[in-house]
């Protein structure tokens, strides 16, 4: 069993996180500014944090830089402002993952199942969570997992179905992370036919990946639209 | 050689050889020339010689022997080496000399020698004795020379100088310089020759001068020299003469006489006619060699001397050897060059000085020496900034001519620059100076009038004075003019940091410049204030919805955790239904307000790329499939062949698009199309969106870019009614045009971006 530290100083906002995460079975310690969440920290054995920036007391971004001269587990932060400094300065002091005010629960719970996930397989924590072995088969871009032998596509360990064109896509742009197909790249490529004017197909093709990929399909994580030059995967 | 390179020791070193063998040089060559003046190297005998050198031994002691005489007791009789006897009158023959009775004096040892050498001398007053030659004395007003009786042929006057005519007298086709003044009376110009009047025409018909000229009087070309006089004596003058007879014995003794000396001399010569020209050679052949070694050791240095100066900057030619202007090599070529032709110019008056004043030889000698080797040494000096300014190759930009020159350049250029300046904002600028120019022409014709005025010539100073203050005055005037006129337009074209300088400007236009810069202070502060208090405004709507960000995450998330409740009333389901959708709807209108703020108040990091609109378009038509199937229109793209591409934020120019295409979702008819028009007109790229709208457009277009406006005043549909004012913003912000326009139902909008 996952303990997660909720830090929040608004009271409601706590406890409606903790009624989600509870119900997906993780245990959950609150805290209500940073200086409270340190001392949880000291006293119990946390694996995931959920920090609000703006507390009083002490904010988030210095209980972060805090945090990290002992910690190594993965921290989430909220926050209300969406100004891309903001993120910028959160992802820089360590933080692992920010989550804009207000958020939608699922992708909350999608996070920090990610995030969990991968402090167990970079071997965090000796307990819980099984480590499966990268093989050749296997592509893996954040919680995405691409299983080439099996045709299988999972999404944060739930399987996600496509169609063969989407898979195709997706496999293409995961082979090269961070490359931008264009779309007549990717029509050539997996259509096999270099004819002109296909390209919208692609892009109907790239939306519904977007839309079985992504839990907020406005602001993408993984599948990325690179506007007039493409498409590209990469975990942000 | 290249070791010794700018060692200072070595350079005084050579530059000391190389006087001393220019001075054996010299030596030698004055020497080989005096004995050439005696006859050598000219094939002559060493009789002939020896001869020429007794010649003046003779003249000096007869003229001693004569002033002797005048004052009672001749010398003669110490005259050891000759002998001697003076006769009286010019006329002798040979008969008569040999009677003893004729003799003033003599002291013939046995009888009248066999050889003897006869001259006729004139003693008395001559009253002009200005006698040009190289005989170092001046003291022969009272024994006359050899005097030879030459008929004059004409008499020339050169009044080619109206001051000072000069009168030649022409004898054999010679020239002979006279000492004449002259007088303009009312008769004429009326010559002054030995203080006695010749008129002009009487000039010609002076035959009867005696004109006394010896070996060393110096023939003159009129064309040239006539700074030199031949002695021109007048025939009355009170000359007496005697004929003297002279005979030098066979062996020379030291006496009281000067043929010992010039038998000493003869001797010496011998031995100088070999002596000087090997001096002359040797000497010129290592003074040249060691010239050649000073020419090439100057200009270097073995340390670095820093110079403030970039002209002065040393210049590395390997390890510790720098080439470098120091010292001398400062000053001037020019200056140097006048230093040096003045320095030349006062030896050589001091020489010839000498040679005119001069009584004693040896004293003579000594300062002739003096003078070379101050000549000398300044020459080697000035060769060697000459040489050090040729390597530095400043041998023309050290002048104080070049100086002047780019000094007045710089002026000139200055001049000019601020001319064209004011030209190009004053339009007065050149039509006022042609005015000047023709007010100056008719006043210069208006004043030519007065040219009989013996006050012409301050007359018109003062109006060219005159005319070169109001010139300045005018080029002032405009330069200023042009300035506040230029500064003033720049502030009307927005440019607020543009200001007069009014600082040496006239009085009243310093004040206008003064009051522009007011003016646009003010401007300044109220465009800052304004800012301000955008700034403000963006910062307070930020603040405001991240208050209200943080309660409505709350009511967001009880209310989804509501619906997971399972309520088996109907009713509350609904209303649950209606809180879900309402705060969703305030969450997106939250973040709309938000961007909108930013984007109209320019709040927004661009990052500008090329950008294939072609690409674009098909992303935004695949993203906006099924939505647009779903509002039941129907989407048909145009794009040429070849997409253009355009410089934009990726990011924002999708922001643009998704609001436009979202606008066409929620107002377009249903079973209706929908167009985007891509195409490419004089270097911009356009966008056309049009569409069907369900509703009425009863609104204009100014007011459906207005903030909170949507297209239908109901407000039923979902959305803030800030999408377009979002896209106008963003559109603007990368340097595009957003257009809207109704017509009827025809909704459309223009976007247009300049293509790269």
């Amino acid at each position: 069993m996952n303990k997660i530290l909720v830090c929040d100083d608004e009271k409601d906002i706590v406890n409606a996180l903790k009624i989600y995460l509870t119900g997906e079975g993780y245990e959950v310690v609150e805290a209500f500014n940073g200086k409270e969440a340190l001392e949880v920290l000291e006293k119990e054995e946390i694996h995931l944090v959920l920090m609000d920036i703006m507390m009083p007391v002490m904010d988030g971004i210095e209980a972060m830089v805090e945090l990290r001269r002992s910690y190594n587990i993965p921290v989430i932060l909220l926050t209300a402002k969406s100004e891309d400094m903001d993120k910028v300065l959160g992802l820089n002091v360590g933080a692992d993952d920010y989550i804009t005010k207000p958020f939608n629960p699922v992708e909350l719970i999608a996070r920090v199942k990610s995030q969990l996930r991968r402090y167990m397989m970079l071997g965090g924590v000796s307990d819980g969570g099984t480590i499966t072995e990268p093989s050749r088969d296997i592509l893996r871009i954040g919680g995405i997992e691409l299983d080439d032998r099996a045709k299988k596509v999972t999404l944060d360990g739930e399987e996600v179905s496509l169609t063969p064109r989407e898979y195709d896509i997706l496999k293409l742009l995961m082979e090269h992370p961070g490359k931008v197909y264009s779309p007549r790249d990717i029509y050539s490529e997996i259509w096999q036919d270099p004819t002109f004017g296909a390209e919208n197909t692609v892009a109907v093709h790239v939306r519904h990946l977007r839309e079985k990929l992504e839990y907020d399909p406005a602001n993408p994580r993984y599948v990325i639209a690179v506007w007039g030059h493409g498409y590209k995967i990469s975990e942000e | 050689m290249k070791k010794q390179r700018g060692k200072t020791v070595t350079k005084i070193w050579v530059f000391i050889a190389c006087m001393v063998f220019g001075m054996i040089a010299l030596l030698g060559a004055v020497a080989t020339m005096i004995c050439a003046s005696f006859g050598y190297y000219q094939g002559k005998s060493s009789e002939q010689i020896k001869n020429n050198i007794y010649e003046s031994a003779y003249n000096t002691d007869a003229y001693l022997a004569l002033s002797a005489g005048e004052e009672g007791n001749y010398y003669i009789d110490e005259f050891d080496n000759y002998e001697f006897a003076i006769l009286p009158g010019d006329k002798w023959s040979s008969k008569e000399l040999k009677d003893s009775s004729n003799y003033i004096v003599s002291n013939f040892s046995d009888g009248f020698p066999e050889s003897y050498i006869q001259k006729v001398y004139a003693v008395g007053d001559l009253t002009t004795y200005h006698i040009a030659d190289n005989v170092f004395g001046d003291s022969w007003d009272e024994v006359g020379y050899e005097k030879v009786k030459k008929q004059v042929d004409q008499f020339v006057v050169d009044d080619t100088d109206t001051d000072y005519h000069t009168i030649y007298a022409q004898i054999d086709g010679k020239y002979y310089c006279m000492d004449a003044s002259f007088d303009e009376t009312e008769d004429g110009i009326v010559y002054y020759i030995d203080g006695v009047a010749f008129q002009e025409s009487e000039l010609g018909t002076f035959n009867s001068f005696e004109i006394v000229p010896d070996n060393d009087v110096f023939e003159l070309d009129v064309a040239e020299d006539k700074s030199a006089y031949a002695t021109i004596e007048i025939s009355d003058s009170t000359l007496s003469e005697y004929t003297v007879i002279s005979s030098s014995k066979e062996n020379v003794v030291k006496g009281d006489d000067y043929l010992y000396e010039a038998n000493r001399l003869y001797t010496y010569s011998k031995s100088l006619s070999v002596a000087g020209p090997i001096a002359f050679i040797v000497g010129l052949v290592f003074a040249i060699i060691f010239f050649v070694i000073l020419m090439s050791l100057s200009g270097y240095h073995k340390e670095e001397v820093k110079s403030s100066y970039e002209i002065y900057q040393a210049k590395k030619i390997d390890e510790n050897l720098y080439l470098q202007r120091r010292g001398l090599d400062k000053i001037p070529m020019d200056v140097n060059l006048v230093f040096i032709i003045s320095i030349f110019g006062v030896l050589i008056a001091i020489a010839v000085d000498g040679v005119t004043y001069g009584s004693n030889l040896m004293l003579y000698m000594i300062i002739i020496l003096g003078l070379i080797i101050i000549g000398v040494f300044f020459g080697l000096l000035y060769s060697m900034t000459l040489a050090s300014n040729f390597k530095n190759k400043s041998w023309w930009k050290n002048t104080l001519l070049a100086m002047g020159f780019s000094l007045f350049s710089k002026w000139y250029k200055k001049i000019r620059g601020i001319s064209r300046e004011s030209a190009k904002s004053v339009k007065m600028h050149t039509r006022l100076w042609i005015i000047y120019g023709g007010v100056a022409f008719f006043e210069f014709v208006g004043l030519s009038f007065l040219a009989d005025s013996y006050r012409f010539g301050t007359i018109i100073f003062i109006w060219f004075i005159e005319k070169i203050v109001f010139a300045v005055l005018l080029f002032k005037l405009l330069h200023q003019f042009g300035e506040i006129k230029a500064t003033t337009k720049e502030i009307t074209e927005g440019n607020l940091a543009a200001s007069v300088n009014t600082e040496n400007m006239f009085i009243d236009l310093q004040e206008e410049g003064d009051y522009i810069n007011s003016i646009k202070n003010g401007l300044d502060t109220a465009i800052e204030e304004r800012m301000k208090s955008e700034h403000f405004q963006t910062e307070l709507i930020t603040n405001v919805s991240h208050d209200i960000k943080t309660p409505l995450t709350s009511i967001i998330s009880y209310v989804d955790l509501l619906e997971k409740e399972k309520i088996e009333n109907e009713k509350a389901n609904e209303y649950l239904e209606v809180l879900d959708r309402q705060s969703k709807r305030l969450k997106k209108l939250l973040q709309d307000l938000l961007d909108a703020s930013k984007a109209s108040t320019g709040n927004v990091e661009l990052h500008m790329e090329k950008v294939d609109v072609g690409v674009l378009l098909n992303q935004v038509v695949g993203e906006f499939h099924e939505k647009l199937g779903n509002a039941g229109v129907e989407l048909k793209v145009k794009t040429p062949v070849t997409a253009p591409c355009i410089l934009a934020d990726s990011r924002y120019l999708w922001r643009v698009f998704d609001n436009l295409m979202n606008n066409i979702c929620k107002y377009g008819a249903i079973n209706t199309r929908a167009y985007i028009n891509l195409e490419v007109k004089d270097a911009k790229v356009i966008l056309t969106f049009l569409n069907t709208s369900k509703d009425e457009l009863n609104i204009s277009t100014d007011e459906l870019l207005q903030r909170f406006v949507r297209g239908d005043s109901s407000r039923n549909t979902e959305g803030s009614g800030l999408g377009l004012s979002i896209a106008q913003s963003l559109t603007e912000l990368m340097g595009g045009e957003m257009k809207l326009s109704v017509e009827g139902d025809l909704f459309k909008v223009e976007l247009s971006f300049a293509s790269c």
